[in-house]
């Protein structure tokens, strides 16, 4: 079905967009609400048109945008899986927007910040709308400069400034593969860049054309989505203001990875799949063991949030691409209200670390209710969004390996350990002592997106439910998965294990290891503590060679291209001397002699300094006497 | 023969009313002021818009007895022309530096040059080539020298013997031409040469030669450039916009039509053209690097872009045709409306230097957006306007298997970037000294919306545009063939 009001679902935030970066200033606070707006209005269109995707009929809009050799499309299409993508962004865009209007309040450049967001919620929207990877790609790219720009937002404190460009220049290498993907698949026979051509392409193309192109794409994914080994800037991107990081750096940005592998699903072959998998399992297991250690909140949530990425790119690999699908839409509410609750405890108390925070629950009832449904929900509690959707990874998992299943199983265990530490830190104990006023709750205009949140982070993973499940029908996948009860007794066992940990270690500091083992345990403490060193081994190998070659290159410069340009100065010289001398003994000769030929009147022109034009058309002249020899 | 008078007369509306309009203007300068004459120059442009609205030309007819020609061709141009000569009306009315005293005569004089432009674009008669050629050119060499300063005299000078070197040139080619032939109609020409035996087509090669150097003159073609930047820099900036516009829209039309009837002798031509059109583009662009004066430096762009354009001309496609047609519009949009920016930007400040672009920014968001664009855009970075017509045209390059000529002109390309960019530098990027907001008049403001619209739009939104013009410009498998009947 052609519809061309699809252009204005993206159209709504872009116009706000303009109008916000041009005339920002004047709209002062009225400027949140413009966004607000343009994002609900393009909410309301998005669920205008629910019955299309449900019925399994795509909603299109492609216009030809070059005639060519060949035209070149560009569309826009949806389907279940992008509608999903659109309700999640519009929806959870428009709460955090108004949230933002709360917590932004006062900043000096409010309006701009509205900008970038609205800016961004159109790239994501024209993201999931797109119907092939060139439309994509632009608009990966778009979200890309709107993260470095809203990370880097407070750009006076330098780490901030340092955040946005590690993450700009990071992602950039992903970026780079997906680009050089996109260029493989359009120039491979048989390829395409629509998404609605690509199962076609996956059989025409060999398999390790195919396998190549999608490790390719992969590696946009990687970048994005934040995936060992590209990781490093996800948790650097909290310098951003906490909105910022419940949108982009968790609920939508970084998932776009996520999205852009269902979409391009066909192409991944067995062995591609591998590698897949592998990445997931190392960023899952290894980023969940970091935010058990972390003492800030914000990155107890960001390696959390590199955990559940990896979770889903887990889900993706061992082929259960609706699973990964529904996680990623779970996710999105509940790790949204993670940090908008973790945005207000710093609002409130303008504290992020651990150590310093407790007891808030008093102070602050809303935030720590949400907090604590949001918690149970990542956690896997019967009955709530997370549980749903992880339920769905965990039974793909055992129906792919058992050892997998256990290791995803313990991966659980963890998540709800490191949550469950953050929450009963920050809330619970002895309250910490405050500088200056005491902490109190957030005003309306932020508390209400965060019950709205708690709500959908409670209940959205029902649509997703055995026996109830539009999610899967409008992924167009049919095979219902029944409620498997050893796998749901066991996942809850792992929350109380899991829990229970974390109260007696984290919260109560009681150190359980038998007394040989605690120096290792100190070790291993120490080695995720410092986040693998990662860090420090990218400095070492990356950042210290590139400079070094850097030094090199420029000592290379003044020797070796100072001194070619020097000697071409020198040509140069030596050539222009030449052309004097023609000019001199040849040109000037010519125009003498046309000068004795037409008399004083030669001699009158260059007195009153014309000699110029005479110089043009004696240029003319020859030219045309050169032109007609040629021409034969 | 009343019947020919009366249908030929009907045909050629657009025409009667631009060149009333244009007499009358003139007339009333002498005696209303400049506001009444701008008036009947709307009028006389909105009448001559309906009726070629109204005209409709797809297939090819004699009118005036075969001096004239009403084609898709020829409609293309027209529409080319009014567009031209509609913004910069604007501009000469937006222009402080023309004496307002003045103005109704320069507006007067801008309608004369823009009836020469219809005209030329359908042309099929030598004589009626040379006469609308003529006219455009002294309406120019006068408007060239509508400033009391000394230089904008010396460049009227230099455009004036310039002219009348190519002038006298072309019509030396004419008269060999004739002479050969004893033909003057274009398709009797064209019929005439495809016979024609050695040792006379030697002598018409001669003529066809000396026929290009008019029309290269007029488009500021390599070796042939050399007047444009001493002229342009002393030309009022209105009619600077104008002459890289105008001439060029005239000189292609009347470039393909001869391409046509010189069918017989083109393989001898082509290698010569293909040449002078690479070095068109490269010494446009090198020269454009260094300069400091910016009608200066938008004068060797123009030569880079005429370079460009020639790339739809010597693959002699349809494909290329259409490119030709949609990069010409495109050029027309984004290089008008760099110059009403700058026509803004010199009522100002007075002066010309690249330095008045410095920290724009802060002082006119609003231009300095729409200069951004536009130069963006001439330098071919999609998805503006500029981009498509580049893309078509280097496409057809490839297209017919000249692949060297599309990495020349894509190195060009990339070569342009630097100087057009460095006006952006300087707009965003560089201190600036005055800080005073600048707010432009209703008519430039104008003039660099409707600009701004259509480089963003139609870049955007190509294909309508470009699924008409393939429809019009494709008649047979040669595109302009239908110009000649047998």
């Amino acid at each position: 079905m052609i519809m061309p009001q699809l252009a204005l679902i993206p159209a709504f935030p872009l116009a706000a967009f303009a109008i916000l970066i041009l005339a920002g200033r004047h709209l002062g606070r009225w400027s949140a609400w413009l966004a607000i707006v343009a994002l609900a209005a393009a909410l309301g269109l998005t669920l205008t048109i629910w019955h299309a995707p449900f019925a399994g009929q795509p909603l299109i809009f492609q216009w030809t945008w070059l005639i060519g050799s060949q035209p070149w499309l560009l569309g826009l299409r949806v389907d279940g899986l992008s509608w999903i993508m659109l309700v999640v962004v519009t929806s959870i865009g428009s709460l955090i927007a108004c949230y933002s209007t709360g917590y932004m309040h006062g900043d000096p450049r409010y309006s701009r910040f509205f900008a970038y967001f609205s800016l961004f919620c159109a790239a994501m929207l024209g993201l999931a709308l797109a119907d092939n990877l060139l439309l994509l790609f632009i608009c990966w790219e778009l979200m890309g400069l709107c993260s470095y720009l809203l990370i880097s937002f407070w750009f006076e404190k330098p780490s901030a400034a340092a955040a946005g460009r590690k993450a700009f220049l990071t992602t950039r290498v992903g970026d780079v593969g997906l680009f050089a993907g996109i260029l493989c698949l359009a120039w491979v026979p048989h390829g395409s860049l629509q998404f609605a051509a690509l199962p076609v392409v996956a059989q025409q193309v060999a398999t390790p054309t195919l396998t190549l192109i999608s490790l390719l794409i992969f590696m946009g994914a990687v970048g994005k989505s934040a995936q060992f080994p590209l990781h490093v800037w996800l948790p650097d991107a909290m310098e951003g203001p906490t909105p910022v990081s419940a949108l982009i750096h968790a609920a939508t940005m970084v998932a776009a990875g996520v999205y852009l592998i269902a979409r391009t699903f066909p192409l991944f072959t067995p062995a591609s799949l591998h590698v897949v998998l592998t990445i997931g399992l190392i960023t899952h297991v290894f980023a969940g063991t970091i935010a058990l250690t972390m003492t800030d909140i914000k990155r107890v949530l960001a390696y959390s949030t590199l955990s559940q990425l990896g979770l889903m790119v887990v889900a993706m690999g061992i082929g259960a691409w609706p699973a990964a699908m529904f996680h990623l839409v779970t996710h999105a509410y509940f790790k949204a209200l993670l940090f908008l609750a973790a945005g207000s405890v710093i609002h409130a108390t303008h504290e992020q670390e651990l150590s310093k925070l407790g007891g808030l629950a008093r102070t602050m009832p809303i935030t720590s209710t949400v907090f604590l449904i949001a918690s149970l929900s990542m956690s896997g509690l019967v009955g709530l969004s997370g549980f749903w959707s992880k339920d769905a990874i965990l039974l793909a998992a055992r129906h792919y390996a058992p050892w997998l299943f256990w290791v995803l199983l313990g991966g659980a265990g963890m998540t709800t350990a490191y949550i469950a530490r953050l929450y009963l830190r920050c809330f619970y104990g002895a309250a910490a002592p405050h500088h200056g006023h005491a902490p109190h709750e957030s005003p309306a205009i932020m508390s209400l997106p965060l019950v709205a949140l708690a709500v959908g982070a409670a209940l959205v993973g029902w649509i997703g439910s055995p026996g109830f499940s539009p999610f899967f029908t409008l992924l167009g996948v049919h095979e219902a998965h029944g409620f498997d009860l050893p796998v749901a007794a066991l996942s809850t066992l792992a929350l109380a294990v899991g829990s229970t940990v974390a109260w007696i270690v984290g919260f109560r500091r009681r150190n359980l290891l038998p007394a040989f083992l605690r120096p290792a345990g100190l070790a291993l403490y120490r080695l995720a503590a410092h986040k693998y060193y990662v860090d420090e081994l990218y400095q070492r190998l990356l950042i210290h060679p590139v400079w070094a070659l850097g030094g090199l290159l420029s000592t290379f410069d003044r020797v070796v291209v100072d001194g070619a340009v020097n000697g071409s100065g020198r040509v140069g010289a030596w050539a222009s001397e030449v052309q004097a001398w023609i000019d001199r003994e040849i040109l000037d000769r010519c125009v003498n002699a046309i000068g004795t030929t037409t008399r004083g009147l030669g001699r009158v022109m260059r007195w009153i300094q014309t000699g110029m034009v005479q110089h043009y058309l004696l240029m003319a002249v020859i030219a045309v006497v050169v032109l007609a020899v040629t021409v034969r | 023969m009343g019947l020919v008078l009366g249908e030929s007369l009907r045909a050629w509306w657009p025409e009667a009313c631009l060149g009333l309009g244009s007499l009358l203007a003139v007339l009333l300068s002498a005696f209303v002021p400049a506001k009444t004459v701008r008036a009947v120059a709307w009028a006389a442009l909105a009448a001559s818009a309906l009726a070629l609205w109204r005209t409709t030309a797809p297939t090819p007819t004699d009118i005036f007895y075969g001096v004239i020609v009403c084609d898709a061709l020829g409609l293309a141009f027209r529409w080319l022309a009014l567009g031209t000569v509609a913004l910069v009306l604007l501009m000469v009315v937006g222009a402080r530096e023309i004496e307002e005293a003045y103005r109704g005569e320069a507006i007067g004089l801008l309608l004369f040059v823009g009836f020469g432009l219809l005209l030329l674009s359908e042309a099929n008669h030598l004589l009626m080539a040379y006469l609308a050629l003529e006219l455009v050119s002294l309406g120019s060499y006068l408007l060239v020298g509508f400033l009391p300063q000394r230089r904008s005299a010396e460049a009227a000078l230099k455009y004036l013997l310039f002219g009348a070197l190519a002038s006298g040139v072309m019509l030396f080619g004419m008269s060999l031409l004739f002479g050969l032939t004893g033909e003057l109609s274009f398709p009797a020409l064209a019929s005439s040469l495809a016979g024609i035996g050695s040792p006379m087509r030697e002598a018409a090669l001669l003529a066809a030669l000396l026929m290009l150097v008019g029309v290269a003159f007029k488009i500021s073609m390599v070796p042939f450039h050399l007047w444009t930047p001493d002229v342009y820099e002393g030309a009022p900036v209105a009619v600077t916009a104008f002459l890289s516009v105008g001439p060029k829209v005239a000189g292609l039309a009347l470039l393909l039509r001869l391409c046509e009837v010189l069918q017989p002798l083109w393989p001898a031509l082509a290698p010569m053209v293909l040449g002078l059109t690479v070095l068109t583009m490269t010494l446009g662009n090198l020269a454009a690097l260094t300069q400091t004066n910016v009608k200066r430096l938008l004068a060797y762009s123009t030569i880079a872009q005429v370079g460009y354009l020639l790339i739809g001309f010597v693959v002699q496609t349809p494909a290329g045709l259409q490119a030709l047609i949609v990069y010409l519009t495109a050029y027309l949009f984004m290089n008008l409306g760099l110059f009403a920016c700058v026509q803004a930007l010199v009522n100002d400040t007075g002066q010309e230097s690249l330095t008045v672009f410095q920290g724009l920014y802060r002082r006119a968001p609003w231009l300095a957006l729409s200069t951004a664009l536009f130069l963006l855009s001439l330098a071919g970075l999609p998805p503006l306007f500029g981009f498509i017509g580049k893309f078509m045209l280097f496409d057809a390059a490839i297209q017919t298997g000249q692949g060297w000529l599309a990495i020349a002109a894509i190195l060009n390309s990339a070569m342009a970037v630097y100087y057009y960019v460095n006006i952006i530098r300087l707009m965003y990027a560089a201190p600036t000294g005055a800080t005073t907001a600048l707010r432009p008049c209703l008519g430039l403001r104008v003039a660099a919306g409707v600009c701004v619209a259509a480089v963003l739009g139609l870049g955007l939104w190509p294909s309508p545009l470009l699924a008409r013009v393939q429809a019009r410009l494709s008649v047979e498998g040669r595109a302009y063939s239908a110009i000649i009947r047998p």
